[in-house]
Parts: structure tokens; sequence; C-alpha cells
């Protein structure tokens, strides 16, 4: 099909244009999905990194900040054989404190709750990139990437819910959303929450035991859940399920634009070839020939705009990932770019199908009139 | 071939009987009842003021277009339906048009293969025949020039090569010298008269120009959508 080709060569300029169209189309669907599913995998990251065997939650809540789990239901818990320790965490997200730095990605902090004693600790001592670990109730360690941002170095004093603390210890983590908080004792996030209890209940236990563990948290405690830690976005599907539609929704726009842009270079295409069309009728073309090769051309540019976006998408979630190292992450799959690819392959077909049709049913006779 | 009982001739390529051909809603009579058979192997000139219905003779007898009236039947098809004319034109007919209707961003070879490509045939057997047919018009070397570089001369030759590809039977020809100067028109209608003699093809020809209907086996002139 050189004809096709030659076709799309030679109008360089128009067919680079509608080419952008799908390509940023299929851009946009790559990176907006790559930072979505990155968003998911890093909750399932964080739990993971706590190193615990089980996260227990309070069941049926339908957004893992609703969970709770009693002091006495952690007592509970420690007592369950196989169990070796049960880390307590709360967690709450605070406005960010009016300071004199720069701001950060997000104009809120999440204060992640934790306790000196629990072996989650050993998570933050990992990571420990300045200072101590906090020990007291009015120290915290925070994200490095707070600490530069606001200059909140270890030694800073820091007002936050009306209290005053001392910034002891900076941390760094792999983790988007630990890069967005700090770390304080778990009775302070208590009582700033009104709450008596916990969020969640991190339990660890010897590997082998995992399985049996759950099993017997699951039988003894009927209003309580627990799972592994890289199974927890799983288990909160329906929260995530917003994204999906939002992702649906773009995709849907990006279909539309890229559509409406294919569809006018092909008309245009169409309608300068109007001789040219009756000419290959007159010589013995058959319609349905006409309409493939048509069709084939939408294909075509569809499929050389769509992999360029696809370079495009990764590219630019790479820009965007650049500038916001610590607070955004992407997760790359491979369903994700068939998708944006596939989205750029339907803009193609879907842009060609009436454009085909037109020239298909020109009347040859006039077609050839055409000036 | 096609039987004929009521003429006298016996062996017609092309046979209308009662062709009309009426545009808007019967306001202007472009074919009035068209009575005419055209023998193989001949030469036809149809000459005739514009406006007389030539273009519109040639449409329906090249399946172009339907008569509102009438029977055509091309080497013994009868032309009556969409799948018949799509039939005929490919099989039976090369057209030449006053434009030449070359594709721009094509070669001159790949636009001789243009009728070739619906029937199936490989791309190297595409090629050779094409190289074979601009050998036929004296244009062998600009087998991969483009299109574009070419006089009108040169244009309307590949415009042959290609109306001849599918070795059609009948060669329709619309004022092909209409755009050329009486020099390059004679040359080229040189080279249509070798190609209908080497391959024994029937050509019918429009024109103005009295000086290319010499030697016509068959002479028409039109008025008013009717022979005289
Ligand atoms: N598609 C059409 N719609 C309406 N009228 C048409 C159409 N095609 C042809 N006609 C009319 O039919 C008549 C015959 O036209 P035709 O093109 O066959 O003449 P012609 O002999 O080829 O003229 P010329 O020498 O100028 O090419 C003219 O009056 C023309 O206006
Ligand atoms: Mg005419």
């Amino acid at each position: 099909m050189t004809y096709v080709w030659r076709n799309l060569f030679q109008r360089k300029v128009r067919t680079a244009l509608s080419m952008l169209g799908v390509s940023v189309a299929v851009a946009g669907i790559v990176a907006l999905i790559s930072v979505a599913r990155g968003m998911r995998t890093s909750l399932d990251d964080y739990m993971t990194n706590t190193g615990a065997s089980l996260v227990v939650h309070r069941k049926n809540v339908a957004d893992l900040v609703f969970s709770t789990v009693s002091k006495k239901e952690i007592e509970e818990l420690r007592r369950v054989p196989g169990v070796q320790d049960v880390s307590r965490a709360n967690f709450s997200l605070e406005q960010l404190p009016k300071t004199g730095g720069r701001k950060p990605l997000l104009p809120v902090v999440l204060c992640f709750g934790r306790f000196p004693e629990d072996r989650i600790m050993n998570m933050y001592r990992a990571g420990l990139a300045d200072g101590k670990l906090f020990q007291t109730k009015d120290e915290i360690i925070v994200s490095r990437y707070l600490a530069e941002t606001l200059d909140w170095g270890v030694g800073t004093t820091v007002k936050l819910f009306g209290q005053t603390f001392t910034v002891v210890g900076t941390y760094t983590s792999r983790i988007a959303w630990e890069n967005q908080g700090l770390v304080l004792h778990g009775d302070v996030v208590s009582k700033q929450l009104g709450r008596d209890g916990y969020t969640v209940a991190f339990v660890y236990t010897a590997d082998k035991d995992r399985d049996a563990v759950q099993k017997r948290i699951r039988t003894a405690f009927p209003r309580l859940d627990a799972v592994p830690p890289g199974l927890i976005t799983a288990q909160f599907e329906d929260q995530f399920a917003v994204l999906d539609e939002m992702i649906q929704l773009v995709t849907i726009i990006a279909l539309i634009i890229g559509v409406l842009g294919v569809l006018n270079t092909m008309m245009m295409s169409v309608s300068e070839r109007t001789r040219e069309i009756g000419m290959l009728r007159a010589v013995g073309w058959p319609r349905r020939l006409v309409v493939r090769a048509i069709l084939f051309e939408g294909v075509l540019l569809a499929t050389i705009g769509g992999l360029i976006g696809l370079g495009l998408g990764y590219a630019g979630t790479e820009l965007l990932l650049y500038f916001h190292p610590t607070s955004l992450v992407a997760t790359y799959e491979t369903a994700t770019f068939v998708s944006g690819f596939t989205v750029g392959l339907c803009v193609g077909v879907l842009a060609a199908i009436y454009p085909a049709f037109r020239a298909a049913n020109l009347k040859p006779v006039e077609a050839l009139r055409y000036e | 071939m096609s039987k004929r009982t009521d003429g006298d001739v016996l062996d017609a390529l092309v046979e209308l009987r009662g062709v009309t051909k009426v545009f808007e809603g019967g306001r202007v009579h472009a074919l009035a009842g068209i009575d005419l058979d055209i023998p193989r192997r001949a030469f036809v000139a149809v000459t005739g003021p514009s406006g007389s219905g030539k273009t519109t003779l040639l449409n329906v007898i090249g399946a172009m277009d339907l008569p509102t009236a009438g029977s055509i039947r091309v080497d013994g098809v009868a032309v009556d339906d969409r799948a018949s004319m799509e039939r005929v034109r490919a099989d039976k007919i090369g057209f030449v048009f006053q434009m030449h209707n070359l594709i721009p961003v094509l070669t001159a070879g790949q636009n001789v293969e243009v009728p070739l490509v619906p029937r199936g045939i490989k791309r190297t057997a595409r090629r050779e025949r094409a190289t074979e047919l601009l050998d036929l018009v004296g244009l062998a070397d600009r087998a991969d020039s483009s299109v574009r570089g070419l006089s009108g001369g040169e244009r309307q030759r590949i415009a042959i090569a290609r109306a001849m590809a599918n070795e059609p039977p009948l060669i329709l020809a619309d004022e092909p010298t209409g755009n050329l100067d009486s020099k390059t028109g004679a040359e080229v209608m040189a080279v249509l008269h070798e190609l209908r003699e080497r391959t024994g093809a029937t050509l019918i020809l429009v024109t103005h120009d009295e000086s290319i209907c010499k030697g016509a086996d068959l002479r028409v002139r039109m008025c008013d959508g009717r022979l005289e």
C-alpha cells in the first residue's frame, strides 16, 4: 500500500499535526494511568515496607482512614499465638503550618502516629538520614523532603495543632506517601483525632506462622480483618474506583479529541482527492478497496501517532517525576501501554470510517468532474 | 462475443439500444434515444458541439453511469447494475481523460500499476507489466520518476499505459489531446494508435479536433443528444 504511505508522507505538516493529536491523547492516558497505578502500588509498597506480616483493620470500612482498632483489641491481638509484635499506627492529615520556607507539592502534611517501642520503628531507623528517632511526645521526625522544603532541619521547633514539637531526625523513603509526611508519637495523634484506638495494627509473625495467625485473627475477631500488606489496595478496591472512573473519563475525552483531529485531516484529504478517487473507480477499483485504502490511512496515522504517544507518555511521566521526585510515583505496566495504544488505534479507525464511506459513495462521474 | 439477429454488424463490441440519459429531473436530455453498434478493433471518432452529449455517451459506454432508459452491452456483458458496472470497468474498459488524472504522490510506474491492484496481482508481476507498458509508450526510463516532474505529453502517455494495463478490449478517450499543443497531441495520438493496433482494442475517441479523426473506421457526430 505504497499509495497510502505516500499520501501521508507527502502531506507532511497536516499528517504531523494529526499524528500529534493522537500522540498527545495517547501520552495523556499513559501518564495518567501510570501515575494512578503508582499511587496504588505505593500504598501496597508502604504497607509491605513496614515489614509486617499482616495488616489488621476494622471490617467493612470504605476507606482505611475510617478504620479503628481499639486498645482492648490491640491487647487481645498481642495474645494471639504466633504473634511476635503488634505495632499500633494511626494517621492524620493536617494543614500545613505557615512557614517561611518553600511550598511542598501538597498543602497538607501526613502525620503518622507511631510508638517508639513498636517494631515498626525499625523501618524509620533504616531510613534515618539525620539525627535520631523520636522518644517523647514532643519530638518528631520529618521526611527529608519536608525538612528541605520547609526548612525543618534537626533541632527546629515546629508548631502543629497548637502544640510545639522539636525535630529530632529526618528520614528518607522510597514511598511517596511518607515523603509527604512526618512521624510522631501515636498518643499525640489519637488526642488530635479525639479517638481512643488506632487506625490499623501491624502484626509481626514468623513467616511460617502468617497464614495460621491470619486465620486465628479472623475467627477470634469477627469485627476485624487481617490481610497481608501487599494486598491492602485489593481490599479497598472501592476507594480506587473513583480514580478508575476519572481515568475512564479522561480516556473518553482523549478519544473524542483524537477522533475530531484525525477526522478533520481525513475529510480534507478525501475532498482534496475527489478526482483521484473518481479515477480509481473508473479504472476498476471496487468501493471496498477505496474504503480499505482510506481506513488503512487512518490506521497508519494512528499507529505511528500512537507509538510516538507511548514514548511521549513515558517521557512526560518521567519528567513529572523528575520535578516531583519524592511525592509522585509511577508504575509502568504493560497493560497501560496496551490500553494507550488501543485508544490510539480506535481513534484511527473511528476517524477514518466516515471519510472512507464518503469517498466510496462518491459517484465516479461526478468525482471526475469535480474541480 | 454477442450474436445478433437483427442487424448488419455481426460482431459488435458495444451495443446501445434506445439509450437515453436525462439530468435534472428530465429538463436536460443529454442522450435522446441512441442506437449504436461499435465493431471490434475499430477506431471510432465522436465529434459534436459542446454540450451535445459526447462525454455522457462515453460515461454510459464506460459503465461509469447508468442510462435513464435503454440497454447497453459491452463485450457481451449487460451493464445494468452496480456489480456489472464495476466488473465492466475493471475488465473491459480503459479510460484516457482530458486531464491525465495521475496520482501525484506515486511514480510513473506505480500509476500504471493502479488498475492491477484490485486484481490481486503480485507486486513483482505488477512492476513487470508496468515497465513493459511504459516501454511501449516510450517512457521506460521514467518508471521510477515522480509524475510531478513530467511534461503534459509524457503524463498523457503514462495515462495511456495505465488505460492499457488490464488489456481491455475497449479504450475510451475523452479529448485526450485537449490540453496539449498540436505537436505533442499528434505524438500522443501516435502512441495511442500504435498500442491500439498492437492489442487489437477498440478506441472510441471524443474530440473537437478534425485532424485527429483521420483514419477513423466510424465517425459519429452528435448534436443535442442524438447521432447525426
Ligand atoms: N451531471 C450532470 N448534471 C446535469 N447536467 C449534466 C450533467 N452531465 C451533463 N449534463 C448536461 O448534459 C449535456 C451533455 O453534456 P456532455 O458533458 O455530455 O457534453 P459534451 O458533448 O461532452 O460537451 P463538451 O464538448 O463541452 O465536453 C449538457 O447540457 C450538460 O450540461
Ligand atoms: Mg465533454
